[in-house]
């Protein structure tokens, strides 16, 4: 049931909120959070319901144990409890996403015939598993004591609007909230905002660019022009970013609804002016799971190491970030390629980066960001060389595939305020308007609510996609 | 604060979401079960879910386990879900208004889009890779293209047609390929479609015919013709078309039937005013568009017993038509009321002087001719091969004495789509 559907929108989220709103206590609420948030993924992925019960099981169980020994004082048992329920963790997660990746990398090495099938994913199987690891290791860590009843550990764990796309939240940040839900009309008002400017992000923008993207995508890249070609890495560059942005401000806004503060999960990330800066602003609670829960504990681990330390850390987090996002090469590979950037920009390189005036810093970025989404979204690598060989020209600027072929030359002006929605200057539009109060508030609230309408239009006569990040 | 603040919009929202579920639970009639506009039956809850009224019928038998397996299967496949969310989006308030302001807005984009260039055809919307040549009025398809799978298909069909003509060489096999725009070498977008069709895979097909088979065509030599012998905002031929297809495949049966009863001529063409024609294209695009002209004939029919699997039936309203007794709803289907519409396999059993039968195969294209070619037989079978894809030809045979075999239709019916319009035998 993605948020964009009218399932969602005009059944699932008013009978939620009106429940939520209505009932008076707050085990009520967290129960009536448990309980929608069980019907959502029941609805979405009916097959796999089992697997986030095991998730919600697993660390409610591990985070009770491991918080046990803790206040017994029995540091080894405490340790190989934290072990052991990362590792089953992580064995759920790879038993549904990387068996497959594995096996066949072992038939492409070895000689050997492997008789299996890829099971099909279960949704959101990657945030929540993160989430639910994120917890453990507080819990060890004594962040904070485990949560003591299984409703209000399950609420934490899979609450509907950020289970299957993050963001990617700690316990700790939004301990107060979960403790004792309210809300407010402020915040309510602030979350449908949220939530009406995500979901026009999604179904005008990021829906329209990829039929646009998926047109080009699935040609034969040396039937493509240069013109093309650029058109379409282009517009991956601002679908990718507005859908899953869009989802997230949708899943904030929801939150805010619901009387919980979400951590953001971008900050302008095409703004950057390095790719460090880049890692800072995209999909930034991935970004923090992965500094807090590997990296820094890497660091800590080869302090003594002086040669290459940092470089290499970056590259083994930067693997593991790539191959988060899908068990294929091309992620893998993504990922290494981030890896050596970020690499060479923790070197000398970035000092010099640094001191080249700030549109060539932005220039730098942004090229990078955009040959980095080529590798994310062409999954078979053989076809790489075909696609920058179109980039580059090697097919003169047009070819067989035009866009008049594809019929997609009416996506062009799409890009314009695609653009204009990836960068500040809209939200700093807004964010005016909200200080201002007053009439500037009312025509902004008057602007969502004509938005609102206009995008149910879009959804009502052109459908709904799935969402890019449901199916990592 | 909270005094400063505007609760405009938490108030619009709340009764925006709200709106909808409550226009379901108070509208005091029943939900609509099918769109005029786009030709289609709406979702509907109870509609949607015939297997749910089995699994109904279960319980109160008290076979309870057949009835969990039953809508477990349902749920778990998402069939359930899916169908649910169709039926609420069929169902929606003020659907077709939302879906023609839509396309209103399309259209501006498009005009925005194509302002730069110096195209005289334009696509009608954004989803329906339709096109429309504004001066002529007419909404048209791109050219297709032709890969190599489909040439794959092209040879599938090319060995089914020489497994009939030797398995069956007492029949005389027809084949009347209807040329369409998309497949044609007129089609004004060609230049933008440079590994389009352009008629190359009929040649492909027809050069490796067995030459038992009889071959003919209905070509199109300039845009003319087809704006002549189509509808402007269909994809079917019209009533000029049809005669004309008609009197080319007379000629084409005539070549292997000696005493064919003479060609049935219309006595008089028939205009039916007030009728706008808006079909298959226009209902897709909402283009705001002048329908077609819808016109009828006159002609000497012969007296028919008219059956449809074996039942016999009203095919068509074409007397009605001429009688003037026709509705001019937009959006209504005056090809499928004209021509008639069929549920299994068709039977005419003419008065004529002729003691020969024949079995047609064909889509809707064909369904217009079968009324014109019974008037030469004795008995004269249709098959829609979509409508039983169970459907083959030694058992046809068998039951059936059938002397000619005729398979018209466009690309699809003669030489695409190997899965549906091979003709199976034993």
């Amino acid at each position: 049931m993605p948020f964009s559907s009218i399932t969602f929108i005009f059944l699932f989220l008013p009978i939620t909120l009106i429940l939520f709103y209505i009932l008076p206590k707050k085990g009520w609420r967290q129960s009536i959070l448990v309980l929608t948030s069980l019907g959502f993924f029941a609805w979405s992925d009916p097959t796999h319901i089992h697997v986030l019960i095991i998730s919600v099981l697993l660390n409610y169980f591990g985070g009770r144990i491991i918080g046990k020994n803790l206040e017994e004082n029995s540091g080894r048992k405490v340790k190989i409890y934290l072990w052991v329920s990362v590792f089953l963790n992580l064995l759920l997660l790879g038993f549904y996403k990387y068996t497959g990746f594995f096996l066949n990398s072992i038939e492409a090495i070895l000689p050997i015939s492997i008789d299996y099938s890829q099971k099909a994913l279960p949704l959101g199987i990657s945030f929540f598993t993160f989430s639910g690891i994120s917890y453990i290791i507080d819990v060890y860590n004594e962040v904070h004591p485990p949560e003591k009843r299984l409703i209000g550990f399950s609420a934490y764990l899979i609450m509907f609007p950020k289970l299957l796309q993050g963001p990617i939240t700690r316990l700790i940040q939004i301990k107060d909230e979960l403790a004792n839900p309210k809300f407010y009309p402020l915040g309510i008002m602030e979350g449908v905002r949220r939530f009406i400017g995500g979901l026009a992000k999604k179904v005008i923008l990021a829906d329209s660019l990829s039929i646009a993207t998926n047109k080009i995508f699935a040609e034969n890249f040396n039937d493509l022009g240069a013109g093309i070609a650029w058109f379409g890495i282009f517009a991956y560059t601002l679908q990718i970013y507005l859908d899953f942005s869009g989802y997230t401000d949708m899943a904030i806004g929801i939150g805010q609804m619901l009387g919980f503060r979400f951590p953001e999960n971008f900050n302008f990330p095409y703004i950057s002016r390095s790719i460090s800066d880049f890692w800072r602003r995209w999909h930034i609670t991935l970004g923090a799971w992965f500094r807090t829960y590997l990296f820094i504990p890497l660091e800590f681990a080869r302090r003594r190491e002086k040669h290459l330390r940092l470089q290499s850390n970056l590259l083994i987090v930067f693997l593991l970030t790539g191959l988060w996002h899908g068990a294929s090469w091309n992620f893998v590979l993504w990922g290494v390629y981030y890896g050596v950037i970020l690499a060479l920009e923790a070197s000398r390189f970035g000092k010099t980066l640094k001191k080249t005036p700030p549109v060539l810093q932005h220039a730098y970025s942004l090229i990078l960001i955009v040959v980095g989404w080529i590798f994310f979204r062409i999954n078979d690598i053989q076809n790489w060389g075909a696609f920058f060989g179109a980039l580059i020209g090697l097919n003169g600027w047009d070819n067989i595939v035009t866009f008049r072929s594809l019929n997609i030359l009416f996506y062009i002006p799409f890009l314009i305020p695609s653009i204009l929605f990836s960068l500040p200057f809209m939200h700093r539009l807004g964010e005016k308007a909200k200080a201002k109060g007053g009439g500037s508030l009312l025509i902004l609230d008057i602007v969502y609510i004509i938005l609102f309408l206009f995008t149910i239009t879009f959804i009502v006569s052109k459908g709904f996609t799935a969402f890019m990040y449901a199916e990592f | 604060m909270m005094k400063k603040a505007y609760k405009f919009i938490l108030i619009i929202f709340f009764i925006l979401i709200l709106s909808v579920s409550l226009f379901w639970l108070f509208r005091g009639k029943p939900m609509p079960t099918e769109s005029l506009v786009e030709g289609r039956v709406l979702g509907l809850p109870e509609n949607s879910y015939p297997t749910l009224k089995i699994a109904l019928e279960y319980i109160q038998q008290g076979r309870f386990d057949l009835a969990l397996d039953l809508v477990f299967d349902l749920y778990t496949s998402g069939s359930l879900q899916n169908k649910f969310d169709s039926a609420i989006a069929d169902q929606f308030p003020l659907r077709m208004p939302l879906i023609r302001f839509s396309k209103a807005i399309d259209r501006v984009i498009i005009q925005l889009s194509y302002s730069f260039t110096d195209d005289n055809i334009f696509p009608a919307d954004m989803t329906s890779d339709i096109y429309i040549i504004p001066d002529l009025q007419a909404l048209i398809y791109p050219p297709k293209t032709i890969e190599e799978e489909d040439y794959a298909s092209i040879d599938n069909r090319i060995a089914n047609y020489s497994d009939l003509v030797s398995l069956f060489p007492n029949q005389n096999f027809y084949i009347y390929y209807l040329e369409i725009l998309e497949f044609s070498p007129i089609n004004p977008l060609l230049r933008f479609f440079p590994k389009a069709d352009m008629g190359q895979a009929y040649s492909y097909l027809k050069a490796h015919l067995p030459e038992e088979i009889n071959t003919g065509i209905f070509e199109l030599n300039e845009m003319n013709d087809h704006l002549e012998y189509f509808f402007r905002t269909d994809h079917h031929w019209n009533t000029i078309g049809i005669l004309k297809g008609y009197r080319s495949i007379y000629g084409l049966l005539s070549n292997n039937y000696a005493n064919i009863p003479p060609i049935l001529e219309p006595t008089s063409m028939v205009p039916f005013p007030g009728i706008e024609f808006k079909g298959t294209l226009a209902r897709k695009t909402l283009y705001p568009i002048q329908g077609d002209d819808f016109i009828g004939f006159e002609a000497d029919f012969p007296e028919c017993i008219i059956k449809d699997n074996g039942v016999p039936i009203k095919l068509d309203f074409r007397e009605e038509y001429l009688r003037g007794d026709y509705s001019t709803t937009p959006f209504l289907g005056h090809y499928g009321l004209y021509f008639g519409t069929q549920e299994g396999i068709i039977n005419y059993d003419c008065a004529v002087n002729s003691d020969r039968n024949i079995l047609i195969i064909g889509d809707s294209h064909a369904r217009p001719l079968v009324a014109l070619i019974a008037t030469q037989y004795k008995q004269t079978y249709f098959m829609d091969l979509r409508q039983d894809e169970n459907f083959n030809l030694t058992d046809f045979l068998h039951e059936y004495q059938i002397e000619d075999i005729l398979i018209v239709g466009g690309p699809n019916v003669v030489f695409l789509n190997d899965e549906l319009w091979e003709i199976s035998v034993n």
